[in-house]
């Protein structure tokens, strides 16, 4: 059975293929991050699919921004516990 | 044509060789009619054929009519009257300048070592090379120099101080002095003794020889500055141009017969890579000594491939003179003319290692056939291997092209001159070898903008296009080898990469190298191990990294330095001075944590330098500041301070172009008035003061550029080496602890 319209996989596929020469100029480092970026495309696949827009590329930016999002949460908590877990007085000039 | 001859005897002979030059020209009947009336007129002899020829890249041949001129001294102007009176047909071989379409035709090159059979009235009945201009073990001709300059501290003396003149020869010098009458007799007197081969001249086209002439007519004196007593002196006015996306000045020439006229300070090619340069350059492209010494590299390397293409039998198409637009600069092609740049991470770095791919546009243009007739062939369109890389391009599989052929020679003489540099063990030897292969250099660096160039007769965009796609594709296949290996990449620029690993040492370096090359078919090679590299951040932005800017220590104690003040003209010696000891004083660190301890005796030096200023001791040499005009002195609507010292020259009547260099001091750069701003070097006698500010901020920022990447921000410099304080142990102790070494 052929599909007309591709998979939300498949356009993040497509998305990643459209930046290859843009990746391939980018440092080794710096492509792992790329990549990081587009697994979290991929990640919220079936939410972009269940949205269907026409501009999938903004889904795509958001489902990166939402696992950034999740990454500076739980970094933040982190933290709050070692913070808590120090001597008070040398956390003084960390504070701010 | 004339061609002077040096006997094995030590004879200077003039002897004549009757060369017949010929041009080509197509055009329908009508016209042809017009131009056979036009030839009967002329006052020399002239045969005409009809011959078929082709033009570059062309599958058939076109007929044309072969016009030869058996007086080459009319060939010029004969050939001028018949362009303009048929505007309709095309010509071919009309404008490529004699002296080199006889070196072509005799397979000759200028200071050949020949065997010639001359008449005793002095006509040659044959002339033959007993070497080749690919050799490389050829010697320097027993040329004999008188050297002529005038004596005057000045850094131009068209712009003021009076002066005598300076005569060296064979290691002896003399001054001659006294009224105009006895310096030019006395100078005419050396030149009819000592006849020398070559008039070496410190600013001779601009002002020595235009006002020796002028002194000798007035005076009704001779002076025998031309060898050939038939010819007169060549002369060339002065002129702005553009090249490599700079304006730049042309002084003008004076040219002689019979002997060489080369002068230091209008010569780029003497100035770059020394006679022995000049001279390997005058061999290969067959451009005499003269005009290669005043011309841009880009004639030279044109020269080549006209050679390569009369020896094809192709007709040379006739070129309209137009002006070069702003384009193929080195720097512009460096940063955004399609090379590939990786910005630096900024910082310093230990143990990085430099790689080069040699030659990089020319090896390419050779090993993938980029020529204009070979890119986008119509035999090659559906082959996949002839594919240009990221384009739709295609280059030719089945034809060697003019661009390529005219090339590989070069680079492989090259490579011959940098094996013998390395295995030379006269230190003399080495810098002959040394300046060869920079006049070598010189002409392949030159040889991609003329693939684009829309003046240069053999330019195409699309060949241009096809080098530079390469080129990207090959620097990012080198940097994916690397990365690979473990490599990370901290630089790259066109055809260079920085590259460190912990722990890779130099055979490891090396190894890298080999794969890249069988990997790419592009021979690259370590140009260095750094012990460390510090990679220098903007003025303006100190997060933004700029490429090409960096300062590193050889692990065999060289420095490579670029971009900062110490390699700019325009900063003042004493700027410079500074930067270089303290650049002297970090390399005693051999590690990062090294360098880090050096910091407070280059705050030192910063501040000896800043008190030298402070106390009123600096002098006109070490203030000075040279800038180039970038526009007709009349054109400014800015009264930036080069300009406000180009008023002041111009009001002192010194003649000013566009292109030229001005050389002044600033003596109150904030002042209201403008002229009290500056002060331009020639102008100076008696009382003068300098902007001891204006200054102390030029010498702070060229420490800051150096020093930012290790922590020490501006106002830290400033109070550090502050002049007035005299607690100088104090505070630099109190400064080390206060600053922070980020590593």
């Amino acid at each position: 059975m052929g599909r007309t319209l591709a998979t939300f996989t498949q356009l993040v596929q497509q998305e990643i293929d459209s930046w290859s020469r843009y990746r391939r100029a980018l440092r080794r480092e710096d492509q792992q991050v790329l990549d990081v970026l587009f697994a979290a495309a991929r990640h919220h696949a079936s939410a972009g699919a269940y949205l269907a827009r026409e501009t999938p590329f903004e889904v795509m930016l958001l489902s990166m921004l939402i696992e950034q999002q999740k990454h500076v949460v739980i970094l933040q908590q982190k933290v709050m516990t070692l913070e808590t877990r120090m001597p008070h007085d040398s956390t003084q000039g960390m504070a701010s | 044509m004339v061609v002077w001859l040096l006997g094995e005897d030590g004879r200077r002979i003039r002897a004549v060789d009757p060369f017949v030059p010929t041009c080509y020209l197509a055009a329908p009947p009508s016209i042809r009619e017009q131009v056979f009336r036009l030839l009967r007129r002329a006052s020399c002899r002239i045969g005409t054929r009809e011959v078929e020829r082709y033009e570059l890249g062309a599958l058939r041949p076109i007929p044309v009519l072969e016009v030869s001129v058996h007086a080459p001294a009319q060939f010029s102007s004969l050939t001028q009257q018949l362009i303009r009176s048929c505007p309709d047909a095309q010509f071919f071989h009309v404008d490529v300048s004699l002296p080199q379409r006889y070196f072509y035709d005799r397979e000759l090159f200028p200071l050949a070592h020949c065997e010639v059979d001359i008449t005793a009235e002095g006509r040659l009945q044959s002339i033959q090379a007993l070497e080749s201009p690919w050799d490389t073990d050829y010697g320097f001709p027993p040329l004999t120099i008188l050297e002529l300059s005038p004596d005057n501290p000045s850094p131009n003396p068209n712009h003021g101080g009076c002066s005598s003149l300076v005569v060296r020869m064979d290691g002896e010098e003399r001054l001659l002095e006294g009224d105009d009458a006895d310096v030019i007799q006395r100078l005419n007197q050396l030149l009819v003794r000592e006849d020398p081969d070559i008039l070496l001249t410190d600013w001779g086209d601009s002002y020595l020889l235009p006002r020796l002439m002028t002194m000798a007519n007035q005076l009704r004196l001779p002076l025998a500055l031309n060898r050939d007593r038939h010819r007169s002196i060549g002369a060339r006015k002065p002129h702005s141009y553009f090249s490599y996306g700079r304006i730049l000045s042309h002084a003008g020439a004076r040219t002689l017969s019979g002997r060489l006229h080369l002068d230091r300070h209008n010569s780029f090619a003497l100035a770059e890579m020394g006679l022995a340069g000049l001279i390997e350059q005058a061999r290969v492209t067959k451009v005499d000594l003269q005009q290669m010494a005043r011309t841009t590299t880009g004639t030279g390397i044109t020269s080549m491939q006209l050679e390569t293409a009369c020896r094809d039998g192709l007709l040379i198409p006739y070129r309209k003179q137009e002006p070069e637009a702003f384009k193929s600069t080195l720097e512009l092609l460096h940063t955004d003319q399609g090379g590939l740049v990786f910005a630096p991470i900024v910082g310093y770095h230990e143990q990085v290692g430099e790689l080069d791919f040699s030659s990089m546009y020319p090896s390419i243009m050779v090993r993938f056939n980029i020529s204009p007739e070979t890119v986008n062939c119509r035999c090659c369109r559906h082959d996949p291997t002839a594919r240009v890389p990221e384009i739709g391009h295609h280059t030719c599989r089945h034809h060697e092209g003019l661009v390529p052929r005219t090339l590989a020679p070069l680079l492989d003489k090259r490579a011959r001159y940098k094996r013998l540099m390395a295995a030379a063990t006269q230190p003399a030897a080495r810098v002959v070898f040394n300046q060869r292969q920079t006049a070598l250099k010189w002409l392949l660096v030159v040889s991609f903008g003329y693939l684009g160039y829309k003046n240069a007769r053999f330019g195409r965009i699309e060949a241009h296009e096809s080098v530079t796609a390469y080129s990207r594709d090959l620097l990012l296949q080198a940097k994916e080898v690397a990365e690979r290996q473990g490599y990370r990449l901290l630089h790259a620029i066109v055809d260079s990469l920085w590259l460190v690993k912990p722990g890779a040492v130099r055979t490891d370096y090396d190894s890298l190298a080999q794969t890249i090359t069988e990997r790419t078919g592009l021979s690259i090679g370590v140009e260095g191990l750094y012990q460390w590299i510090g990679f220098l951040p903007s003025r303006v932005n100190p997060l933004m990294p700029v490429p090409n800017q960096f300062v590193g220590l050889f692990d065999h104690g060289a420095m490579k330095i670029r971009g900062i003040e110490i390699r700019r003209s325009d900063a003042p010696l004493l700027v410079k001075r500074a930067q270089a000891e303290v650049l002297h004083r970090l390399s005693e660190g051999r590690t990062l944590a090294e360098l880090r301890e050096q910091i407070p005796q280059a705050l030192e030096i910063i501040r000896t330098y800043r008190r030298h200023l402070l106390e009123g001791l600096a002098t006109v040499e070490e203030l000075a500041i040279t800038k180039s005009l970038s526009k007709e002195p009349q054109a400014y609507r800015h009264q930036t301070l080069s300009m406000i010292a180009a008023q002041e020259l111009l009001a002192r009547g010194v003649r000013l172009q566009a292109g030229d260099t001005v050389h002044y001091i600033m003596t109150d750069a904030d002042a209201a008035c403008p002229s009290d701003r500056v002060r331009a070097v020639a102008g100076i006698d008696g009382t003068w003061s300098y902007d001891v500010s204006a200054y102390d901020n030029l010498l702070l920022k060229a420490a800051l550029v150096l020093l930012m990447p290790l922590g020490v921000t501006a106002t830290s410099l400033n109070e550090s080496t502050d002049p007035t304080n005299r607690a100088v142990y104090d505070s630099i102790d109190s400064k080390q602890a206060s600053l922070s070494w980020d590593v």
